[in-house]
């Protein structure tokens, strides 16, 4: 089942215009969709208003047929993973280690399991050599990737990745880029929010851009 | 506008109203006193809608104040005998709601120098004498206290959406992941203060002993107007106070 936003209108103030407008879109398992816009232009709000974060003032989310807005966060994080604009407001363990298997030890899992997914995050994210670090001594690129491991702990079936390419060489992103393809693969849903336009288009099914509060697709082409 | 007004009239402003809810101790005081800060806020450009809705979280832990100094604040009239023990006194009812009264009223005292702009706050406590350093890290205190907020509400968010249930977890777990938080949320705030503080100083911040201000503070009619009645209306309330008239 896909994650659904229907007709969404969304502002921060009654007294304000709408920052987003009749937003309608669908996201299916196995599918990326790239959201592209000037800053400003409500990506980051519309992605959290995806997340539950914020609520839309009218119109409808829905992921796997239940409304998001009947759903608690804890719920809603099992099924879509976040990853932040900023990486340090979503660290808050004081090691490596800890950060990625943080919401693991809080499942019924057999023994061994939830070390041996944090060794392979840490593995694949290449952080296994900081293990025991704390998260805030790390350069912006290793908190980024650390981050992504954090959620990707959980093993949600759709992600919303909120800038991912930020702070990442050249080599790192092209790791990510792999990975992101892995994940599709593996019948992933991804809402990718980028300003890096050759990263999109490479990785995405569709493109679409907000623009004056409005959702289009098809108008970017790659 | 009185959000206009200098900060140095809001100073002695909040400043006389403070000291009346420090000076009168009855809730019959202390009440009007409130209705006055309350009925200032707007004129300071303050939503009284959004600080009602603010306010409202703090009154759980008020009215657990009130019934703390109902129970054990010692009074003569007691509401409640059972054999020998009485409580809840009435005595003990006014502290607690005075008490109640006394801080909201200094809140709205804070929510009125909030409505200077930082600068100019820091300006009104230099133009007072005060090291501009400290004046400095005054403003810059309370204006990063939302800040701070914000990011501990993203930590929170960010936990929940790692699965993490803190409504439907067991108290003991929910303090450990609260214990937890702590540690990582204090270092947070320290590195963020030394960038701060290190990009203040590669923006000259202290290299010459005194600092001239890009707009200059002046003191005009409507300044005048509004230290003379605070003063001399808080005067008059408290010498009447003194004497026994009120």
């Amino acid at each position: 089942m896909p994650l659904i936003a229907n007709n969404l209108f969304f502002r921060f103030n009654n007294n304000q215009d709408f920052l987003l407008e009749n937003i309608n879109l669908e996201l299916h398992r196995g599918e990326c969709m790239a959201l592209l816009g000037e800053n400003g232009s409500g990506k980051t709000t519309l992605s959290k208003l995806l997340i539950g974060i914020l609520k839309p003032e009218k119109g409808e989310i829905s992921i796997d047929g239940e409304k998001i807005r009947d759903l608690p966060l804890a719920k809603i994080g099992e099924r879509i993973g976040y990853l932040f604009q900023n990486p340090n407001r979503q660290l808050f363990c004081s090691s490596v280690e800890e950060e990625v298997g943080f919401a693991l030890q809080f499942r019924k899992s057999e023994r061994g399991e939830s070390e041996k997914i944090v060794s392979e995050l840490l593995g694949f994210f290449q952080l296994d050599h900081l293990r025991a670090k704390f998260p805030f001594t790390l350069s912006q690129g290793e908190r980024q990737r650390l981050a992504l491991a954090a959620i990707m702990a959980l093993d949600p079936p759709f992600f919303i990745l909120d800038e991912p390419t930020t702070g990442l060489d050249p080599r790192r992103k092209e790791e990510l880029f792999f990975y992101l393809q892995k994940l599709l693969k593996d019948n992933r849903g991804i809402l990718l929010i980028s300003h890096d336009h050759d990263f999109a288009c490479n990785l995405a099914n569709q493109i679409g851009e907000l623009k004056n509060g409005k959702l289009e697709t098809g108008v970017i082409k790659c | 506008m009185l959000k206009q007004l200098d900060p140095r009239s809001k100073f002695v402003l909040s400043g006389v109203i403070a000291t009346l809810a420090v000076i009168f101790n009855h809730p019959f005081f202390l009440a009007p006193i409130l209705i006055l800060a309350l009925g200032l806020l707007p004129f300071f450009a303050c939503n009284l809608i959004q600080v009602f809705s603010r306010m409202r979280r703090l009154l759980v832990i008020l009215g657990g104040l009130v019934i703390i100094q109902a129970i054990f604040y010692p009074g003569t009239t007691y509401l409640f005998t059972i054999g020998e023990f009485s409580f809840i006194s009435l005595e003990g009812i006014l502290q607690g709601t005075s008490l109640v009264l006394r801080l909201f009223i200094i809140l709205c005292c804070g929510l009125i120098l909030a409505s200077s702009p930082p600068a100019v706050f820091v300006q009104g406590l230099v133009a007072w004498s005060l090291p501009y350093e400290l004046a400095y890290m005054v403003s810059l205190g309370i204006r990063f206290l939302p800040l701070l907020r914000e990011e501990a509400n993203d930590v929170f968010t960010a936990l929940q959406l790692r699965g993490i249930d803190l409504k439907r977890m067991p108290w003991g777990q929910q303090f450990k992941i609260y214990k937890s938080l702590f540690f990582p949320l204090v270092t947070m705030a320290i590195l963020r203060s030394k960038q701060i503080a290190l990009s203040m100083e590669a923006r000259a911040f202290r290299a010459y002993p005194r600092r001239t201000f890009l707009h200059s503070l002046r003191l005009k009619k409507m300044d005048f107007t509004a230290i003379f009645l605070s003063i001399f209306g808080g005067f008059t309330l408290i010498i009447l106070h003194l004497k026994g008239l009120i």
